[in-house]
Formats: structure tokens, sequence, C-alpha cells
């Protein structure tokens, strides 16, 4: 333990505080499937877990777009449901995940660059394959842009059909950050069209010409196979039961905000930045802990009540 | 005479520059002086003086918040009347650090070429390079930041930002990274912006969001000036294909200008010779590159940029009247010399370099050569000087000749002029060059560069030159040491590089012994170009060039070192003389700006009044003429409408009558004929389906469905006849029938002809069918509905009618008619003077005159055109007062404009103005405000004095405006004129917008107010205020 770390462990933080802001991605860091809060309302999943559900007993493929603005918790959604689909799939831990970070128009290159990382995390977990698939999938880039989408369907199959007939049989998903147009969609529907996997994407819910108008997704650009989730602002009941529950998981201590503190500080803001706000807040507590005479472990030093965050908030919140 | 002479130095050489054009290459849009002008000795003409005003008026207004701050000028005059010159000069004059106050980061200048705006369009584009380009776009989005930081933090915070934006612009990612702002948001607000700058064209956005990309950086920057992109590119891009339509070009432009204003940099856009972006090859107007650059002069002022047009005379003149009512007061007018100013000219130049000061006296050329001079180049004060200099060069050779009392006269500058080689031109000089070199045999490159060595002409061999060739152009005296200076540099650098290449020097027109020689002594080989000879002198050493093996040798870098200080030397002592001659001319030029400018800032107001009252006219003039268009199509439409309904009562009824008639005189019918019977009578169904009901028939009215009716029935009247036919080859098995087939036939005939004849109007009374006629004039109008009126007798109930009317003639004769007001002059001479006497018993025609009030009164707020309702508010002014109050609040809350008319004119008591109304400022509220106030009651001179006490908040007395008024504007009273300056200039240009005649919802665009004269007086007297605080600046004792 370092010194650094010994207030957090007197407080029983054995890992730091537990409001990080970084995406939960369950592929890297399985202890993140542990952080994942169900929030009453916020992502209203049900639906689209019965149709991955469905979807990994048919082994058909699945496809959502997981749609919010900026700091909503996308990406942290989109990793949720690829590690319940393979769980669905009853996988486990057996699949292959690639993100696609999508930069431009060209649908060509962002499905290229799926094809290319899925073969990388192939080779990264020493799969087997047929080597007539590992030939085509070396020359993926000799295939003419003009033809891909069917070529590439080719090699998705024969990719979905050799890892679910190794002898432990894996499954793949792809998560592409980032929906440019509609037709990304439709095209990665073509594309993964026979193969039993699932196909995530998140959406910009803004209005502006770098992202497709959330109108156009939920128009018949592509039919019922795709769904579509819905990320909004926190409530501010939501924020006290995200705030609540990673502690919980964290801590044996009481928890230590003050709820109508959190709820007139932080409602109706983005869940990245509440926890990012929430860290630091816990921060600053401690430091004053620390500097000040309170005793700890004593966990009333940590008590923030109403009129300690809304003094504090604005010294941390700052441009 | 010579001892009259002041002066008795003949100049050591020749003053005057022998090129006396400006040229400037079209060079990055830096923030860095311009060196290849900044010597320019260039006076404050008095064009160059309004210019500099327009610039100056420019940098002080466009940090200002919100829109409209920019400017917009059209330099026109005459070819070498230093059209160029001037603006190129205040361009450089302007140039800048950026943020620093009064310069100018974006200055772009481009000459057309030829009526392509795409080609000017890349060349503005152009240059910016893609560092410039990707820094205006971060920049752009940084203050966009900043702005949703401070809507977070507020305005303190959002300035910190946006001062830590611009030290570093890419900590914009930084703070998107920290969750300060959300990226996505940023994107929507300037998505927000560019559609109103760019029309909504997505590709602009991406393209300047790849721009932030490193990996599509070049493709986007490629996009955005105008170049082709690849296909693969362009699909990466999210863009269509690469700009190509000038509309795109337009918005691109407006886009740089948007982007500029927005991170508070001043841009100034200069459009030289745009005379042939104007005209097309076949000399006429260019229409869409004239729609083009007006839609440019309404969007660049706009957006806070500046814009200057610089073309010739006849560019100004075919312009469209709005487009020069949009430069407005900015339309300047370079003009030619007078005599005196030319002797004055040509003393400075010549002052310069005898160092002999003596104002008005032009030795060694005569007060007869200088007026010689002026009429061989027509006052063009490119030309004199371009003249002088050959007549002094040839005078010079002939001096041991012949020229009388060392004089030059007249005669010797007709001879001269008259054998005169036209001055040296750099473009000449260029083609006789490449012609040469191409007779030669010799493959070469222009303009060529290798690092830092620049040729104007390399012939190449391998990877090193043979041949370079410099054109130096010096184009004023002074540039002839600076130019040899410069070309010393490329001596250096190609011995640097230890290429055997031969340099040859060409000098355009002229070169001083001292510099020649110096010269010389460095370069390979050095041409003075003034004709057929120097090429010749080229010719032998492009002949000789081939087979060349061993080059001469430049002088070594010692030697190298020694002439460059000599030219150095040279070239200071030259500073010193152009500083002089600069300062003789600007003094020159200032009495020459004196005596052709009006004196003092109240001529200049005369003009500017002059200018407004002719925009007023013009604009009410233009609004008369749209208004009675909207009058004329909508009555076009409802007379189109008539005619079309009496044909298809003729075809779906006369036809069919006229079929039954034939049908029944053919009875039996026989298996044949069956086939038309059943089509006649669907057709007869066709018919009434489209004749009663309603919504097919407004479908009929105006589309070709009428057809369909009507091909119906002929098909039906078609078999018909065949029918017919029938029954006469066999005429004995019909007699039984001929009565009733006749009556049918006839009748149907009757109605189909009388519904022709009627859609033609050929049945209507005479005033009728005059109303039904398109007219020319309101007054027309007028005269034609009371005509109408007169001869029709219209009761109230027709009156009524007529005001809900599909035809506008019609409604106006509903509310302007003769009778309505003869319905009010009966009650009112029944009733009592005012004629709402409601307290005796109700008046016979009361009833049917309220309910004609009230038709009129629903009429106004149905109207569709601005002078029925217009008309129908003012009628409504002797409506009873409860009905105005009514109407007038009514149209207060529905924002009907034309309730101004009614509230003029109402006797009623004041009105209660809707509650909630956020419209202080509208024509209405102002009116109404202003007559329920006791000023109200007092004349229309106090409007103004309401509209600053209570419109826009400015607490003065009514005294202190009439002071001033009568001080015409307090120019003459500095104690008003202190006075004056402590009213923001922000309340004089809101009340100026209140009485606008210009702007949408000023009084002053109520043309047909009977205050309006009264109106248009006070929006002179603002303007007047303003004009004098912007002539005046920081001055506490008000306008000279």
């Amino acid at each position: 333990v370092t010194h650094e770390d010994l207030p957090y462990w007197l407080y029983d933080l054995t890992d730091r505080h537990p409001y990080r802001t970084r995406p939960l991605d369950p592929y890297k860091r399985p202890e993140d499937r542990n952080r994942w809060i169900d929030i009453d309302g916020f992502a209203m999943l049900g639906r689209v877990l019965g149709r991955l559900q469905a979807a990994a007993e048919e082994e058909e493929p699945a496809f959502v777009v997981v749609e919010g603005r900026d700091n909503t918790g996308r990406t942290s959604v989109a990793n949720y449901l690829l590690d319940k689909y393979f769980e669905f799939r009853g996988v486990g831990d057996r699949h292959v995940i690639t993100h696609v970070a999508v930069g431009d128009y060209l649908e060509y290159s962002w499905a290229l660059a799926a094809m290319v990382g899925l073969q990388n995390e192939v080779e990264d977990k020493r799969l087997e394959l047929e080597s007539k698939l590992t030939d085509t999938l070396n020359r993926i880039e000799e295939i003419p842009e003009a033809a891909y989408k069917l070529r590439f369907q080719r090699i998705a199959r024969a990719l979905s059909v050799q890892l679910a007939n190794l002898d432990e049989p894996h499954a793949f998903g792809v998560l592409f950050e980032k929906v440019f147009k509609p037709e990304f969609i439709a095209a990665a529907q073509i594309i993964f069209q026979k193969s039993p996997a699932l196909i995530v994407f998140t959406h910009d819910a803004y209005d502006h010409a770098l992202t497709a108008a959330s109108q156009s997704l939920d128009q018949a650009q592509f039919d019922e196979d795709v769904e579509i989730v819905h990320l909004r602002c926190l409530t501010g009941s939501q924020v006290c039961a995200l705030a609540d529950g990673r502690w919980k998981k964290a801590s044996s201590l009481d928890f230590p905000f003050d709820a109508n503190g959190l709820n007139e500080l932080f409602r109706d803001k983005p869940i990245k930045k509440v926890m990012g706000w929430l860290g630091e807040l816990l921060n600053y507590k401690l430091k004053e802990v620390r500097d000040d005479t309170v005793p700890w472990p004593d966990n009333k030093g940590l008590k923030m009540d109403d009129l300690w965050l809304t003094a504090t908030f604005p010294l941390i919140y700052k441009p | 005479m010579s001892g009259d002479r002041l002066r008795h130095t003949w100049p050591e050489r020749n003053p005057f520059p022998a090129q006396a054009t400006t040229s400037q290459a079209e060079q990055p849009a830096d923030t860095s002086p311009d060196e290849s002008v900044s010597h320019l000795p260039t006076a404050e003409l008095p064009v160059i003086k309004r210019l500099h005003e327009v610039f100056a008026a420019y940098l002080k207004e466009f940090t200002r918040e919100g829109m409209n701050h920019g400017q917009v000028a059209f330099l026109h005059g005459d070819h070498g009347t230093g059209k160029t010159h001037s603006v190129l000069y205040l361009l450089n004059h302007v140039a800048g650090e950026p943020s620093k106050t009064g310069t100018v980061t974006y200055r772009f200048y481009v000459k057309a070429q030829d009526n392509d705006f795409l080609d000017i369009y890349r060349r503005i584009m152009g240059q910016l390079s893609v560092t410039a380009l990707r820094n205006l776009s971060l920049r752009f989005l940084g203050t966009l930041s900043a702005e949703q930081a401070g809507r977070t933090f507020g305005e303190e915070a959002a300035t910190s930002v946006l001062e830590r934006l611009r030290e570093n612009p890419d900590r914009v990612f930084a703070l998107y990274d920290r969750m300060v702002v959300d990226p996505g948001a940023v994107l929507e607000a300037q998505a927000s912006e560019l559609d109103r700058v760019v029309g909504g064209r997505e590709d602009f956005q991406r393209t300047l969001t790849f721009l932030l990309d490193p990996a599509l950086e070049t493709a986007a920057y490629e996009w955005l000036v105008g170049r082709n992109v690849a296909t693969r590119d362009a699909s990466r891009l999210g863009v269509s294909g690469p700009i190509g339509d000038p509309q795109l070009c337009r918005y691109g432009l407006q886009l740089l200008v948007a982007m500029c204003a927005r991170i508070r940099e001043a841009i100034i856009l200069v459009i030289d010779q745009c005379e042939r972006l104007i005209f097309d090859e076949n000399d006429d107007l260019c229409m869409p590159n004239v729609g083009l650059l007006a839609s440019l002069v309404e969007a660049v002022p706009r957006e806070n940029g500046m814009l200057v047009l610089v073309g010739s005379e006849d560019a100004w003149r075919v312009v469209p009247r709005d487009f020069r009512q949009r430069i407005g007061l900015n339309d300047l007018l370079s003009t030619i010399l007078t005599p005196d100013q030319a002797i004055e000219l040509l003393g400075a130049y010549i002052s310069a370099v005898t160092g002999e000061t003596a104002a008005g006296d032009p030795y060694p050329f005569s007060t007869g050569a200088v007026h010689a001079l002026l009429t061989a180049s027509s006052g063009n004060i490119r030309r004199l000087l371009q003249l002088s200099w050959e007549v002094l060069d040839q005078a010079v050779r002939n001096l041991d000749q012949a020229v009388p009392d060392d004089l030059i006269t007249a005669d010797d500058v007709e001879l001269t002029t008259g054998q005169g080689r036209g001055g040296i031109r750099r473009d000449e000089a260029e083609r006789a060059i490449e012609r040469l070199l191409l007779e030669e045999g010799l493959t070469f490159e222009r303009p060529w560069r290798r690092g830092a060595v620049k040729a104007d002409y390399a012939v190449p061999s391998g990877t090193e030159p043979r041949l370079l060739i410099r054109i130096m152009d010096a184009v004023f005296y002074d540039d002839e040491a600076r130019g040899a200076l410069s070309s010393l540099s490329l001596l250096q650098q190609v011995r640097n590089e230890g290429w055997p290449t031969r340099v040859v020097l060409v000098v355009l027109g002229y070169c001083s012994p001292a510099v020649l020689s110096r010269l010389k002594q460095a370069a390979h080989d050095v041409i003075v170009y003034d004709g057929a000879a120097a090429t010749e002198q080229l010719r032998t050493i492009a002949e000789q060039l081939p087979s060349q093996t061993e080059q001469a040798s430049i002088a070594d870098r010692d030697r190298l070192d020694e002439i460059y200080q000599a030219l150095q030397l040279v070239a200071e002592s030259r500073d010193q003389e152009v500083r002089g001659l600069r300062s003789e001319l600007n003094s020159l030029l200032s009495r020459i700006s004196e005596t052709s400018a009006p004196a003092g800032g109240r001529g200049n107001w005369v003009q500017r009044r002059q200018q407004l009252l002719d925009r007023i006219a013009d604009v009410r003039e233009l609004r008369r003429r749209d208004q009675l268009a909207d009058v004329e199509t909508a009555h076009a439409d409802a007379e189109r409408d008539r005619r079309n309904r009496y044909f298809v009562v003729a075809a779906v009824i006369g036809i069919p009558l006229f079929l039954v008639g034939i049908l029944i005189g053919s009875w039996p019918i026989q298996s044949l004929s069956s086939v038309g019977a059943v089509l006649g009578f669907a057709g007869l169904a066709v018919g009434l389906v489209f004749t009663c009901l309603p919504f097919t028939r407004r479908t009929l009215w105006s589309r070709s469905l009428i057809l369909l009716p009507l091909g119906a029935c002929i098909t039906a009247a078609g078999v018909g006849f065949f029918i017919f036919y029938l029954g006469i080859t066999y005429p004995y098995t019909y007699t039984d029938r001929p009565a009733v087939q006749a009556l049918l036939i006839a009748l149907g005939l009757i109605i189909g002809t009388g519904c022709v004849l009627a859609g033609i109007s050929v049945l209507r009374p005479q005033p009728a069918r005059k109303l039904s006629r398109p007219v020319d004039s309101f007054e027309r109008l007028t005269q034609v509905t009371r005509s109408y009126v007169e001869a029709t007798s219209l009761g109230t109930y027709q009156l009524e009618a007529a005001l809900k009317h599909a035809d506008p003639h019609l409604r106006y004769a509903g509310i302007v008619t003769v009778k309505s007001s003869e319905l009010r002059d009966r009650t009112r001479r029944d009733h009592g003077s005012d004629g709402y006497d409601r307290e005796s018993d109700p008046p016979p025609l009361s009833g049917r005159r309220d309910s004609y009030d009230r038709a009129l009164a629903r009429q106004f707020r149905v109207e569709p055109t601005v002078i029925l309702r217009r008309e129908a508010a003012r009628a409504l002014g002797t409506a009873p007062p409860d009905l105005v109050e009514a109407v007038i609040q009514d149209g207060i809350r529905e924002n009907i404009a034309e309730i101004v008319y009614l509230i003029e004119i109402a006797k009623v008591p004041p009105v209660s103005l809707p509650t909630g109304n956020d419209q202080s400022t509208s024509p209405a509220t102002v009116l109404a405000g202003w007559r329920q106030s006791a000023e109200g009651a007092d004349s229309a001179d106090n409007l103004l004095w309401y509209i600053l006490k209570h419109a826009i908040n400015v607490d003065s007395e009514k005294e202190f405006w009439t002071a001033l008024k009568d001080s015409y504007g307090g120019a003459q009273d500095p104690s008003l004129w202190s006075r004056l300056r402590r009213i923001p200039e922000r309340s004089l240009r809101q009340a100026a917008t209140i009485l606008s005649p210009f702007e949408k919802g000023g009084l002053g665009t109520f043309d047909e107010l009977s205050m309006i004269s009264e109106i248009d007086n006070m929006y002179l007297f603002v303007e007047q205020l303003i004009f004098y605080r912007e002539l005046s600046y920081g001055d506490e004792q008000g306008p000279s």
C-alpha cells in the first residue's frame, strides 16, 4: 500500500475510489463486470437483452445502436451488451471483440478495419483458423472495393463458423464507435448477415453534419433487425442510485454523500461527468480529512452533507 | 525664361517610373506587410483618403457584438487612375499582427482574369496554406467552445478559456477530454451558424472538421480551396464532389469571412478588375456573376467582413440599381488629374532626385510640356508618369543636340509621344523571352524554384539549371536598387549551390548607370529590356547556351559582398529620397483632396443626405411596384379561375345537353352506338362530379385537369355525331322525336355559347370589363374601381360579398366603394356629426353599416395583399370606436403591420395596448404609444423624442432635441454636442432602425402614412447625428 493509497484503504476503498470515468470494459478488465449498476429507468435494456438472448439462441446476428450525447455512457453500455451477448451464447470469456473508431465516411475503410481487427484478436488469442481463411484474411485488402460487402460477408461467416467449431467454441462481436450515416448500419447488416455475432454501434445524438440524424436511424433505413438504445442524462434519483451502488460495491462503510445535495447538483447531467465529479469530491474530502484533525478511519470524517457539497462543488468545477 | 525658373538642375537620373503600374502577386494571406508594395510612393489622393476612411470605419466596428458591422466598397474609375495602386497601398497599410488594434490579419487580393468565378475562389482560398486554414478552423472551433464553456461557467470563464485558446488553439481538444465542453454540442453550435452562412451545405462542416484530422487534412484542404479531390477522398470526407458550382464558391467565401469574424480577426477581400467578372467574352452582362457578387456584397458585411470591388466605370454603370444601393455611400470614384495637380505631381517626383524644393515648378518640363503630357495621358496618373519617363529619357539622349534653353517643351513631348514606345510592360517582355526560348528549341520552366532559389525562367539540364532568367521590374525608381539587391541574393544562392548556371538579369525599361555597373560586375548578363534590341541580346546568349561547356563565373563571395554593400548604400540614399517624395506628395495631394472634396463634415452630410433621399425614393418606388404586382398576380389568378369556371360549365352542361338531344334523335340505340351512349353519359357524369365537388372544382380551375371532362365530352360528342349520322341515313325511324331533340340541342348550344361568352367577358358591362383588366398603377386601380362601383350601384350585401371575392380588384371595390362612404354620410346626416350616436335610437342603416364594418374588419385580418390591407385599415378609420379599438388590439397582437394606418387616423379613446406584448419597438406599438401619450397630441416632431424616451429609454428632455435640431444636429453648438455624445450610439442606431424607410418594420416603410414626410425628416436627422458621431470619433468639440 503506497502512501497515496493509504487513506483509501483506511476507508475500505482498496481499489481507490469507485467513481472512475473510463468506460466499463469487461473484455479488457473482468472486474468491470462487477461495477455495472442497473439504474432504474436509465438505459432500459430489458427489451434489447431479450432480443440478444433470442438471437444468441437462434445463432443469428444482432445489431444494436447505442445512441446518446457526449458522456452519456454509450461505450460502457455497448461493452455491457457485448458481455451479456457472449453470456447468452454460452461462451463466457471465449470471445473475440474488436473496437473500430470510425473516422470517415468511407464504409469500406471501417469494414476493412473491423475484419483486420478481428483477425488480430484471433491471432492474439492464438486461436487456430483454417489456413485458407487465414490466407484470405491476410489478403483482404486485395478485395475490390466494388464487391467488398458480399466478399466480407463470406469471410465473416467462415470466421464465425470456424470459431464456433474450435475445441473451445468462440464467438465474436464488433463495436463501431460513431455512425456518420445510416448507410453504415445497412452495410454492416449485409456483411454480418450470416454470422451469429453482435454488432454494436454508438451514435452521437446531435444535429450536425458529422453524425447521422437520429430521425434517419429511426426511419426505415434499416428494418426491425436493429435495436436502438437511447441514453439520456441522469435524473436526481438515478444519480443517487449510481453513486450509492458504486460505493456499496467498493466499501462496506456507509455511503458518504448526501442524497439531496447530489440531486441538487447533478440531476440532468450525463453519467460520465457525474462519475468524474463524484470522484473529485471524494478525493477532495479525503484530502481534507487527511489534512485535518479528524481521526481516521472514523467514517464520519467522510460525510459530505448538502451544505458542504454545494459549497465545495464550485471549487472543483472549473473550466 | 530661365531667369524666372526656380530650378536649374536637371535630375541626374530619371525620377519617373518606367512602368508606372502596380502589380501584385497573389500572396499568402499572412499578417506581414508586403515588401513589394510597402515602398510605393503613395499620397492621400481623395479616393485613397475615402477608402482609408472606409477601412478605418471597418476596423473600428467589426468587433462589435452582433452582425452587419462589416463594410463593402466599390472603387471604380477609368483605367490608369490608380485604383489598384490605391487599394494595394491601403491593404499593406493595415497589415499587422493578429488581433492588434487597427490591423488586418487576413487580407486577400485577387485580380479577375476572366468571368470564371470558380477561378477567383480558388485563387482567394489558395492564398491560405494548409496550416493557416487549419488554424482558422481550429480557432473557430475554439471560439464556439469558449462560448459553450461560458454558458456553463459564466462570462469570465469564457474569456479566460478564449485567451488560453488564442495562445494555443490545439488546447480545445484538452477541453473536450476534460469534459469542460461537449464536442458534439460545439459541433451542433457550429452547424447552426454554418446553416446561415453556407445555406445548410453539410460538406463545409465536414471538411472543416476533417481539416483537423491529420489523416484527412490534405484532402479536406484541397476540397475547401476548390481543387479537385480524388473520388475516394471525396467519399472519405463525405462530400459529393469537388467545388465546381459558383454558388458553392460563394458559400465558401462567406464561410471564410464568417470564420474570421467569429475569431475576432478582421478580413478584407479585394477583387480587382471585377469588370472581367461582370462582363462576358461578348461584353454582355454576365448576370450569374453579377448575382454572385451582389450576394457577396450583401453577405460579407453582414458577416462582419469587408469586401472591396475594384472595377472600371463601365462595370459600375451596368450593375443593377439594387447592387449599387447595397454599396451605398462607399462607391468611390477614382478620377484623373487637373493641370495644377499634374504640375505639382511632376515637381514632387523631380524634387526627390534633385533635392530642390520648388512647389509649382516642374523644371525641366515647361508648363506647356506638362499640359501636353496631360493631354497625351488624358489626365491618367499612370500614363502621365510613364510618358514623363519616356520624354525625359529621350531628352537626356538629345541633351547635347537640341533642347532649347535646357527646357522640355510641348513640342518635345509631342515628338516623343508620337513615336513613344508605349511603356515597358512586363507581360510584353515575358512574351518576348518565351518566344525566343521556344525559337531556340530550349525547354524552360516558369516560374522556377529550388528551395530558396527562385527565378522567372529556367532552362533545365538534369538536376541543375543551365540558364536562369530573372526579370526586375522597376516600378518606381527606388525599386531599382531593391530589385538589384534581390537579384544579388539569387546570384549568391546559385554560387552557394555550386551550379554552373548562367544567370541573366532582365531589367524592364530603365536602369541607372550606378546600379547597372554594379550588377554587371556580379551577374553574367544584364539586359535592360526596351524592345527588340534587348531580345536580340538575349538570343545571342541563348544561342551560345547549348555549346557552352564552361560557364562564365559569378563573382566570388567577397566581391558579391562588396557589390551588395554598394547597392545597399544606393538603396538607402534612395529611401531617403523616397521619404522626401512621399512627404511632398502627401502635402500636395492633401491640398488636392481639400480642393476636390466638399468642405468639412457638413459638406459630406449634404452629399450623404442626398444619397439617402435618392435611395428612399428608389426603395419606395420598388415597394410600390412590388405591392401592386402582388395585387395584379392575385387578380390574374382570380380572372383565370373565373374564365375556367365558365368554360367548365359550358363543357359539363352545354355539351351533354347537346349530345343528349342527338342521342334522343338517334333512338333506338343500335348495338354499335351503345358504346357512344355510355361514353356520352359517362362524360356527363364526370363533368357533373367535377362541377359539384368543391375540391375537384378548385383543382380544376387552375390545373390542366380541365382537359379531363372536356376530353370526355368531346369523345362523347364524336360518338354522338356518329350516331347522328346513322340517324340521317335512316330518317324514317325517328319521326316522333324532332321537337325534343331540337330543344335539347338548342339549349345545349345556348348554355355552352353563353358560358364561353361570359368567360371571355363579352357579356359583362363595360365597367366590369375594365375592372377585370390588369392595371399598371394604384391610381388606375382606384379609378376603374370607382367607375365600377358608380355603374353597378352595389348594395350593402353585395359590398360585403365583394369583400370576400377572390378577385382583389373586386375586394378593393368593396373596401373603397363610394357607396360605403355614402352609407356613412347618410348615417352622419341622420344621427349627429360623428355618426356614432349610440345613445339615440338606432339609425335605420346602422345595423347594415355595422355588418359591413365587421366584414371590413374581418377582411383586414385575412387580406393577403398589402395594398388592400392598408386600404381596409384606412377605411376602418370611420368605423365605431369600439370596433376600431378591437381591430387595433388584434392587429398589434397578431402583428399585422398595416394596422399603423388605422392607428394614425383613428379617432378613438386611448387604446389599451395588449398585455404581454414584447414588441415595444414595433411600428404599431410605437405609433399607438405615441398617439396615446401627451406628446402625441402635440406635433409629429415629438415622435422622435417619444421613440428615444419610451421605446429606447434614452433619458433626455424634449427641449434638448428641439435645440439640437435647430442647431443643425448640434454641429455648431459644443455644449449640445457634448450632451449628444453622452447618448449611446447604439440608441441612435436603434432610433434609426425604428424610423428606417429601408429596414423591414421601420416606420418609414409605411409609405402612405400621411405623416411620412415628417418621419423621413426624423430619420434623416438621426442619420445626421450618427454621421457626425462617426465623423468626429473622439472629438469633444463636435464635427468641424
